[in-house]
C-alpha cells in the first residue's frame, strides 16, 4: 500500500497549503451609514466531481481497477445531501488465498458544515453520514490449502475445487465520516475525507468470505469495522432560482 | 480563529487515523484449528479382517518424493492435493535382497475444499470410494486386499470418542 499512500500524502500537503493561503477580502468602509444590506445567502449549488484516489490507483496498481464519482447538493445552511457512487475491480492476496473482489457500490448520505468562512469564500470542514450498499462478486482466483507437516511440496489450486467465482454478493453498511472541502479557484473544490464504517448486513458466499467488499474495503473476521476514505476533486455548479431574496433594507 | 483551529484538530485526528490505516493487523492462523486430514491405514489379517496384524519390517516410499517413511502399526499419509490419486510403494524387509517384497498401491479418492477463516484460509477434506484402492499386480504380492473401513477422510470432531479412526485396511 505503499505507492498511493505516498501519492495522496503529497496532495494532502498540497491542499493544506492552499487552505492556509486562503485570504479574507478587503472590507471597504462605506461612508454613507444607512445602506446596510447583508449579503445574500449562498445560492444553492450542485457540485459534483470525481475520486482521484481511485482515478490514480487504476493506473498505476495493475491488481486495482475502479471510478468513483461523487456529488453533493446544499439543502440548507449547512447541511448538503451527498452520494457517492463506485464501481471497483481488486485483486488481493490474503495469507493463501488470491481473490478478485469486483462489484459496484452506492453511499447516501449528509454532510453537515462546521467551518465558518469568511465572506465570498467556501470551504468546509465537515462530518457526515452514510448508507452504503454494494453489490458485487468474490473470485478466487488460486490457493494454498491449509497443511500440517505435509509429505508433498505446496502446490495452488488453480481450476476447480474451491477456486471459483460466488456471484450474486450485497452488502450494505454505515459510514461515519469527517472531511474537508476546499476551494481551489472559483468553482473548483478539492476534497477529502476519512470514513469509520460498520457493516450492517451482508451476503456472504457459500464456502468463502467477503474478505473485501468494494466501497468498504477490507473486513475482518472478528470485527464489523472498517475504514475507508476518498479524495474528490469537484466542480460547482450554481442554481440561480433557488437564490433567497434579500428582503432586509435601509432605513432612511 | 476557531475555524481554522478546528480544521487542524480535525486534520490531525483524520492524519493519525490514516496511519492507523497503513498497519494491517496479521492474521495468525491457531494451531489447534484442524488443518487437512491425513489417510489413517491399518493393516489387518485377511484370514480375520478386524484384527490388526503388524506386517513387520515395513518401509513405504511415496510415489513421486524421493523419501523412504519407517512405519510400525496404524500409518498417518499425507494425500496428494495435485492430483485425485496418491501412489504409494509399500516395501517389506527394506534392504534385504532376498525376502525385500514391494507392493504398488494407488488410491484414488474424491476431495473437497472447505473454507476456515481468513488466516487460515481453505482446507481438504476427502471421501474414499468402493474401488479406490488398485493394487498393482506383481509375481508376489503381499498385500492380498484391501476394507474400505470409513470412507469420509475429515479432520476429528473434538468430542469424539477415538482418538483416530482408521480409514483404509489393507489385508495381507
Amino acid at each position: 500500500m505503499k505507492k498511493p499512500l505516498y501519492i495522496w500524502a503529497c496532495c494532502i500537503s498540497l491542499w493544506t497549503a492552499v487552505l492556509w493561503g486562503q485570504e479574507p477580502p478587503e472590507v471597504v468602509a462605506d461612508s454613507l451609514p444607512s445602506a446596510v444590506i447583508s449579503p445574500p445567502a449562498a445560492p444553492m449549488a450542485l457540485r459534483f466531481g470525481v475520486d482521484l484516489y481511485h482515478l490514480v490507483r487504476s493506473q498505476v496498481d495493475d491488481d486495482f481497477s475502479g471510478f468513483e464519482v461523487v456529488a453533493d447538493l446544499k439543502v440548507y445552511k449547512d447541511l448538503y445531501a451527498a452520494i457517492e457512487l463506485g464501481v471497483e475491480d481488486r485483486t488481493l492476496q490474503s495469507e493463501q488465498i488470491n481473490f478478485s473482489s469486483s462489484g459496484s457500490y452506492q453511499k447516501i448520505g449528509i454532510n453537515y458544515n462546521m467551518y465558518e468562512n469568511w465572506e465570498g469564500m467556501n470551504n468546509q470542514v465537515y462530518v457526515g453520514l452514510r448508507f452504503a450498499n454494494s453489490v458485487h462478486e468474490q473470485k478466487v482466483n488460486n490457493y494454498i490449502l491449509y497443511k500440517n507437516n505435509p509429505l508433498w511440496p505446496d502446490v495452488p489450486v488453480e481450476n476447480g475445487f474451491a477456486a471459483t467465482t460466488y456471484p450474486n454478493l450485497n452488502a450494505q453498511w454505515l459510514e461515519f465520516m469527517a472531511g474537508m472541502q476546499v476551494q481551489l479557484f472559483k468553482n473548483i473544490y478539492l476534497g477529502f475525507s476519512l470514513r469509520l464504517t460498520r457493516i450492517l448486513s451482508q451476503k456472504v458466499p457459500e464456502n468463502f468470505s467477503n474478505l473485501n467488499i468494494p466501497g468498504f474495503n477490507k473486513v475482518t473476521d472478528e470485527n464489523i469495522f472498517g475504514l475507508a476514505y476518498n479524495y474528490t476533486l469537484t466542480y460547482r455548479i450554481p442554481f440561480r432560482f433557488f437564490q433567497r431574496k434579500n428582503k432586509k433594507e435601509s432605513t432612511p | 480563529m476557531t475555524a481554522i483551529k478546528n480544521s487542524i484538530l480535525l486534520l490531525g485526528s483524520i492524519l493519525l487515523l490514516a496511519s492507523y490505516m497503513g498497519c494491517e493487523k496479521d492474521d495468525i492462523c491457531l494451531a489447534d484449528i484442524p488443518a487437512t486430514p491425513s489417510l489413517v491405514l491399518g493393516f489387518f489379517d485377511i484370514d480375520n479382517p478386524e484384527v490388526l496384524k503388524d506386517p513387520g519390517n515395513l518401509s513405504i516410499r511415496p510415489v513421486g518424493i524421493d523419501t523412504l517413511l519407517f512405519a510400525r502399526g496404524i500409518i498417518q499419509l499425507d494425500l496428494r492435493t495435485d492430483q485425485e490419486f496418491t501412489e504409494f510403494e509399500f516395501i517389506l524387509n527394506e534392504g534385504n535382497s532376498e525376502t525385500e517384497n514391494t507392493d504398488r498401491i494407488q488410491i484414488h479418492y474424491d476431495r473437497e475444499d472447505v473454507y476456515i477463516n481468513r488466516a487460515c484460509g481453505y482446507r481438504a477434506r476427502f471421501q474414499l470410494g468402493t474401488t479406490s484402492v488398485v493394487i498393482t499386480q506383481d509375481e508376489n504380492n503381499w498385500i492380498k486386499d484391501f476394507i474400505r473401513i470409513e470412507p469420509n477422510i475429515d479432520f476429528i470432531q473434538p468430542g469424539t470418542n477415538e482418538e483416530t479412526t482408521i480409514h483404509l485396511g489393507l489385508l495381507h
